[in-house]
């Protein structure tokens, strides 16, 4: 009958990336420049539905809720199909996450990709699907904003997660011309002699 | 006399091009799909298809309808030109030279591998110029949102950019029948805007398809 | 690929294979080398097989036009190389995969039911002649698929 299901159950679409530009392009007709604001909208409710499968996929795997189980182990789970339907591969740097943040690089990103060379970060589609999964993961609000892209001329993309201030200055400093390690560093230093929030591991987007 | 050998020359063999098992394959040490010529794939789950409905809508309200059919009409702009080259390529001649009998199990064959459900063509009214599409478990359609219309806008507007560059003029597409209001498949009508005028009025008066088919035909 | 075997593979973290499962892996491995070298015959003698096939098939149908002739063959060296491969992979399942729905349609559009129903048998006794009964028992599941598909689509060969 012309469907393809997943290990999980869940029905798949195969498309090329022509799907990315076709959805951009749809996107950038109807509201021009606001067009990131709406990819990243879009994926925002892809993580959020995202999860809902999820929830149910891991319990039944592993007999626990991903809410209960380790943070890295779940986060690994979770990517892992994206991984095997061609979103591509990531890495997520946890290490500055009590400090109310933390790093995805993104190898091979499928908007990026497609797209080439824009000098600008590009994968709004990619930030809204973190920032709707961890949002609901959490269970409070975490933005994401890519900070480097491949549409930048760089290797892989990179995303910064954390709570609306922070995300918002970093939003600033890009603009400004800074670079994934200039924000890093900054960041760093802002939190620098301020406790740690050791008490509650996964609150810790504040 | 046939000489076997000399056969086998001439005429490479050729089986089907979208064979699910040879066309797609996955590259898991990059994160990357692609198919037999290389070109990447995605697969895009049900979560994403979700969220694009109601994202859409939270955001852009009755404009979501645009969008959408804005991203078929391109998206199936590109798939018929990697349609074209990659049929083109693998059987060693051009679309032109196939069958129309070949060129639509091609389509058909294309559309279940790529996990679209499955397409058919209805075309009893050909000499009037209008071409009927139908298509069944539509994963464009059994996630959206359910409303009192026709929610295939992505296959109408791939439909339309697909059928229009196979046929050298720009085609309209109305659909008629939408299996997330019950129906037993989804119709979409192909042809000439200016013969498709009236039927996307008779379809928001709630008339049926063959009713619309009948009205477009035989206009009193 | 080996859809049946392959399907051993997958849960290894569920439970390690079952006895029938295992002697079912090592009945396969058993026959690997027969098949291995059935495999090597057919690639080898393809145009030695279907040449006296063409041959015969000519003879006997000389109202059939030559292109509906040579399309006839082109789809069974193709039906053959098939069966080969699901053959070599212990997988009659390959052939259905591949093939169902594109051979039936070729058969359609070429006209070629009538060469087909001649043609196979002409096959079938080519392939006895060439070959020995173990070596007939191994390429006899994946052209039973062929048949099931012909019968499958109403084409009536066989």
């Amino acid at each position: 009958m012309g469907a393809i299901i997943d290990w999980n159950g869940n029905r798949n679409i195969l498309a090329s990336e022509d799907f990315i530009l076709g959805l951009l392009g749809g996107v950038e007709d109807e509201v021009g420049p606001a067009s990131a604001a709406i990819m990243y909208a879009i994926g925002l409710e892809w993580g959020r539905q995202d999860l809902r499968c999820f929830e149910i996929w891991f319990r039944r795997e592993y007999g626990t809720s991903p809410h209960q189980a380790n943070l890295k182990f779940v986060l690994e789970t979770w990517w892992w199909p994206f991984t095997s339907q061609g979103w591509g591969r990531w890495r997520v740097d946890m290490t500055d996450r009590k400090q109310g943040f933390m790093f995805i690089d993104l190898f091979d990103s499928a908007v990026a990709r497609t797209l080439g060379y824009v000098g600008k970060p590009v994968c709004h589609l990619y930030a809204g699907l973190f920032s709707g999964f961890f949002t609901e993961m959490m269970g409070q609000l975490v933005h994401c904003i890519e900070i480097q892209c491949y549409s930048m001329g760089e290797p892989y993309c990179q995303f910064l997660l954390g709570g609306k201030d922070r995300i918002d200055a970093a939003a600033f400093w890009l603009n400004e011309g800074a670079t994934a390690k200039d924000i890093e560093v900054r960041l760093l230093n802002e939190k620098e002699g301020e406790p740690n929030d050791d008490d509650n591991p996964r609150s810790t987007f504040q | 006399m046939i000489s076997v050998t000399e056969l086998l020359v001439e005429n490479p063999l050729t089986g089907n091009y979208f064979a699910s098992d040879v066309y797609v394959k996955g590259l898991i040490d990059s994160g990357l799909i692609e198919n037999r010529r290389g070109d990447r794939l995605l697969a895009l789950p049900e979560s994403l298809i979700r969220g694009l409905y109601v994202s859409l809508e939270q955001e852009i309200g009755p404009a979501a309808e645009s969008v959408l059919i804005g991203c078929g009409d391109r998206w199936g702009k590109d798939f018929y030109r990697r349609f074209y080259s990659g049929v083109t390529e693998y059987y060693g001649a051009p679309l032109t030279d196939l069958s129309a009998a070949e060129l639509l199990w091609l389509l058909q064959e294309c559309w279940k591998t790529h996990g679209w459900g499955e397409l058919n063509l209805d075309q009893p009214y050909q000499p009037e110029g209008v071409l009927i599409v139908e298509t069944r478990h539509s994963p464009f359609i059994s996630h959206a949102p359910k409303t009192n219309r026709p929610m295939g806008f992505l296959e109408c507007g791939i439909l339309r950019s697909f059928f229009s560059q196979l046929n050298g003029q720009p085609l309209h597409c109305v659909q008629t029948t939408c299996e997330s209001l019950g129906a037993d498949c989804n119709r979409f009508v192909l042809g000439l805007e200016n013969c498709l005028k009236r039927v996307e009025a008779m379809v928001e008066s709630g008339r049926s398809h063959s009713d619309i088919m009948q009205t477009l035909v035989n206009p009193s | 690929m080996m859809t049946t075997l392959e399907a051993l593979f997958n849960e290894p973290e569920r439970h390690y294979l079952r006895p029938q499962e295992l002697e079912r892996l090592g009945e396969y491995i058993n026959t690997l080398p027969e098949r291995l070298e059935l495999y090597r015959q057919l690639r080898d003698q393809e145009i030695a097989l279907m040449q006296p096939v063409a041959d015969a098939l000519e003879k006997q149908l000389p109202q059939e036009s030559m292109e509906t002739v040579k399309q006839g063959i082109k789809q069974s060296v193709l039906v053959l190389r098939y069966c080969a491969m699901a053959m070599l992979l212990d997988d009659p399942t390959l052939v259905e995969l591949r093939l169902r729905g594109w051979l039936p349609l070729m058969i359609k559009i070429h006209h070629t039911q009538a060469v087909d129903r001649v043609l196979y048998s002409l096959l079938n006794n080519r392939l006895t002649e060439v070959f020995t009964d173990q070596q007939i028992r191994l390429i006899s599941p994946p052209l039973q698929m062929v048949q099931n598909l012909f019968y499958c689509e109403e084409i009536g060969v066989g």
